[in-house]
């Protein structure tokens, strides 16, 4: 629904402009008050989100590689790359490879301000790569690795290679109740619910703007 | 990293994945709902222009001065901006890096005055962009050569005590620097010419020789005149290079310059042939050693500015060079072999092989042309025509790079040399406004002590007006005195302080008398103008310390008419001196205080106010730096180089003659 002004004009652009699956270069986001309306953020939230996205992204699109960039901007001492693509991609489900302003907020809205379910919900999302409603060892291995990989060297103890593997492994067979290799979204929220206070732990990525 | 902050809600949401997998609890959150603002705009105003922004684009980047609490102390309370006695227009760039995260440099802005609005607010330069970094990196670098010149000559001059070799050293690498450096300066380039000339003179045939038809060359008629003149330089050179070896700093570096390995091969063919047997067939290549002596011309380098820029050149375009000769080569090779192939079978020619063509396409290709080798067929004309015209096009690609350096190189030369020689002038224009200011201060001081003074003695404080009227003339008031004046006077007693700690007196201009005579009262005196003088003077003064004793000699030695001229250091122009010498009581002086009684000569003189020749003459003594840099000695080296060839030319063709 989010109107894509494609390239116009320039006869170079000809065909770029035939091909509708070619990326968009530029995108304007549809009005404050529809998003204010749409999503659980307040104006001035979205208006200070929105300066800011504009800022690092004058043309209105995240693609893949610049928001690798931003996100490894966060953690200056290991290799974000990897975790930045799997959220990348949980907040991409269509695959074009650029994210738009809406569809960054519309996904911040539901992890920032939903409920525990809504928050679990994206994480499932989040750790099932292929979208089969299963999360298998595999996918767990993976998501378990891009963590460990945004450490770098600098920690102590220091990270052998197989330390994610084993943590994941661990984690893994403890959320597999049923032990048949994969974890359903009941087994995944059965096992997060479990000896923790998930509500609070995960009320505390807020950010205040 | 604060560039992306707005991406921090983000970057925390998608950290919930991490939730799921860890094996702790995760810390409670930092921040409480109540002890946060939400952005708001700030008003910074820089001189009255007034820029607005928000907070968070600011605190961007927190180790910076906007970013962090230290605007806190610009805040101005009443206005509620923050405001900044800065210039505005280097702030808008300022802020554009705060904006933008990238940090730019406008080019019509002074370099010096940009770094430190950088330095001002906290900024380093080396994040600016890729836009902008190299065009100021290169003007920084050239700002900073420009600088590191100047004080490299300052640096230099400003050294009073150096052991005997640095001075050796300093006067042989700077000939203006004593008159003793310059004397050698002239000897050497005399000599150094002399040999050339007499090695050139030798070979001319010298008039027929009685008793036989043949006319052989003046160095083999007059061989032992030639032999003691060549004997004569030889030792000159010797001692001047093993002076030079000693003199050095870092010798083996030295040995291992151009112009020291000049200076050898300048000399060891004399020695080689002084100890080499006479044998007849060494003596062939004792002949060939002679060749060498040439080499002495290159000497001449040290003399000529013109000539060091043109080796400084060539060595810098040897890129160019080395293009130039290999394009040269390839169409040499190309040609000759051609032309060869074409020519081979005509009968008589001159093209017997492809080297004995690689002469015709070098004589072809520089348009030479000498006509010993031509071409006879129909084909080798064509290809000695495409020679000459590739031959044209070839050599004036490489040229104009050259060149360009050449005039580059030149001219940044020639700008050098002007600024020192401005240098001197503006920096003595400088100096005198510095004095007079200076004076004008000690004046206006004695005149508050005056009616300090007055007014303690003064029974009722009701008449001091009337009396002040009486004073000195440029009291309006009383009260508006004290009142605009507070800063002055305690400006006035911190000096007072200054002048009971050191039991000295600031004096006036009018009793400026004559400075310390140098010769056997050399007393506190030179440490006293040094500590006695106000900060704002100091510049001045500073130049006293070091003149005392060395300057007397010079002092007795340029009386008369160069006076004018050397009674401050460095003037070049006359008529600036003149000026000068007008009021030369535009130099403040601290002289003894006028209750102590062991410098009972100084209060004589001191009480005399007028000057006399010797006053002016002991003061430019001591006021004067080693030797006058005036700007036209720097033509006048060349000038004396031209006269002495002049000269040598006459000498030598008046003893051809005479013969």
């Amino acid at each position: 629904r989010s109107p894509e002004s494609g390239p116009s004009g320039a006869a170079g652009w000809g065909a770029a402009v035939a091909d509708s699956r070619a990326a968009p270069w530029h995108h304007r986001p549809v009005s404050l008050a529809s998003l204010a309306q749409r999503t659980r953020f307040s104006r001035q939230e979205l208006q200070l989100m929105y300066r800011g996205f504009k800022n690092d992204c004058p043309s209105g699109l995240v693609h893949r590689a610049a928001f690798r960039e931003i996100f490894s901007q966060f953690f200056p001492l290991g290799d974000a790359s990897a975790y930045a693509d799997l959220v990348f991609d949980s907040f991409d489900p269509g695959g074009r490879g650029c994210l738009t302003f809406e569809i960054v907020i519309q996904g911040l809205s539901v992890i920032c301000k939903g409920s525990s379910e809504e928050k679990l919900d994206w994480a499932f999302r989040l750790y099932d790569t292929d979208r089969d409603g299963f999360i298998s060892k595999r996918e767990m291995v993976q998501l378990v690795s891009a963590i460990y990989d945004m450490l770098g060297d600098s920690v102590w103890p220091r990270v052998h290679p197989c330390d994610a593997q084993l943590h994941a492994e661990k984690i893994f067979d403890a959320m597999d109740r049923d032990g048949d290799g994969a974890v359903t979204f009941q087994e995944f929220v059965l096992a997060c619910r479990r000896d923790r206070d998930l509500d609070t732990e995960l009320d505390c990525f807020d950010t205040l703007l | 990293m604060a560039a992306v902050a707005a991406w921090l809600p983000f970057a925390r949401a998608a950290a919930i994945g991490w939730v799921p997998v860890a094996q702790g609890p995760m810390p409670p959150p930092p921040l409480r709902d109540e002890d946060h603002k939400s952005d708001e705009k700030l008003i910074i105003s820089v001189s009255g222009r007034k820029f607005v922004t928000w907070r968070n684009t600011l605190e961007k980047f927190p180790d910076t001065l906007l970013g962090s609490d230290e605007k806190e102390y610009f805040y101005d309370e009443d206005s509620k901006q923050y405001f900044f006695d800065r210039d505005p227009d280097l702030f808008r760039h300022i802020l554009a890096y705060y904006r933008t995260g990238r940090l730019h440099y406008p080019k019509n802005e002074c370099i010096m005055a940009y770094d430190e609005e950088l330095a001002f607010f906290g900024i380093m330069p080396d994040i600016m962009g890729d836009c902008c970094y190299e065009d100021y990196r290169d003007r920084k670098r050239e700002n900073n050569e420009r600088l590191f010149d100047d004080k490299d000559s300052d640096a230099e001059n400003a050294m009073p005590h150096s052991t005997p070799r640095e001075k050796l050293w300093r006067a042989f690498e700077n000939p203006q620097s004593s008159t003793v450096a310059l004397v050698v300066y002239y000897v050497t380039g005399f000599f150094i010419a002399v040999s050339v000339l007499a090695n050139v003179f030798e070979t001319i045939p010298c008039g027929v020789e009685p008793g036989t038809n043949l006319s052989p060359a003046c160095g083999d008629r007059f061989s032992v005149a030639f032999f003691c003149l060549d004997t004569a330089c030889v030792l000159i050179f010797t001692v001047e290079y093993l002076a030079r070896l000693y003199a050095a700093p870092q010798r083996l570096k030295h040995l291992r310059a151009v112009m020291s390995v000049i200076d050898i091969v300048a000399i060891l063919p004399y020695y080689i042939g002084l100890f080499m047997p006479d044998n007849k067939d060494l003596s062939g290549a004792f002949v060939t050693l002679r060749v060498f002596r040439v080499f002495r011309i290159f000497k001449f380098s040290r003399h000529s500015m013109g000539l060091r820029i043109l080796g400084y050149t060539l060595k810098s375009c040897a890129s160019e060079l080395g293009f130039l000769l290999f394009s040269m080569t390839m169409a040499v090779i190309i040609f000759a072999t051609v032309m060869y192939y074409a020519e081979k079978n005509q009968p008589k020619t001159g093209f017997v092989s492809i080297p004995a063509a690689f002469w015709y396409t070098i004589v072809t290709m520089t348009t030479l042309g000498y006509g010993d080798i031509v071409p006879s067929t129909i084909i080798g004309k064509i290809v000695g025509g495409v020679c000459s015209l590739s031959g044209v096009l070839v050599i004036a690609l490489p040229v104009p790079v050259i060149v360009s350096n050449f005039s580059r190189i030149y001219h940044q030369n020639q700008r050098a040399d002007k600024r020192k020689a401005q240098k001197k002038a503006r920096l003595a224009r400088i100096r005198m406004a510095k004095n007079a200011s200076g004076a004008a201060f000690i004046s206006s001081k004695k005149r508050a002590e005056e009616r300090q003074r007055l007014q303690e003695t003064e029974i009722g404080g009701a008449e001091c007006g009337s009396i002040r009227g009486s004073g000195a003339g440029d009291d309006s008031g009383s009260s508006a005195d004290r009142r605009e004046d507070v800063f002055e006077l305690q400006h006035h007693h911190l000096l007072t302080c200054l002048e009971r700690t050191t039991e000295r007196e600031f004096v006036e201009l009018d009793q400026l008398t004559q400075l310390p005579v140098c010769s056997s009262q050399q007393q506190p005196q030179p440490a006293s103008p040094a500590a006695g003088s106000d900060a704002s003077i100091a510049g001045a003064d500073a130049e006293l310390s070091p003149g005392g004793p060395a300057g007397c000699f010079k002092g007795r030695w340029r009386r008369g008419s160069r006076e004018a001229r050397t009674y401050l250091p460095g003037r070049g122009r006359a008529e600036e001196g003149e000026e000068l010498n007008r009021r030369p009581n535009s130099r403040y002086q601290a002289g003894p205080h006028s209750s102590s009684a062991t410098l009972g000569q100084q209060q004589l003189s001191q009480s005399r106010p007028t000057r006399t020749i010797q006053t002016r003459t002991t003061i430019s003594s001591c006021t004067n730096r080693p030797g006058p840099r005036a700007p036209e000695r720097i033509a006048g080296c060349d000038w004396a180089l031209l006269s002495t060839w002049f000269l040598l030319l006459m000498i030598t063709s008046i003893v051809c003659c005479t013969h």
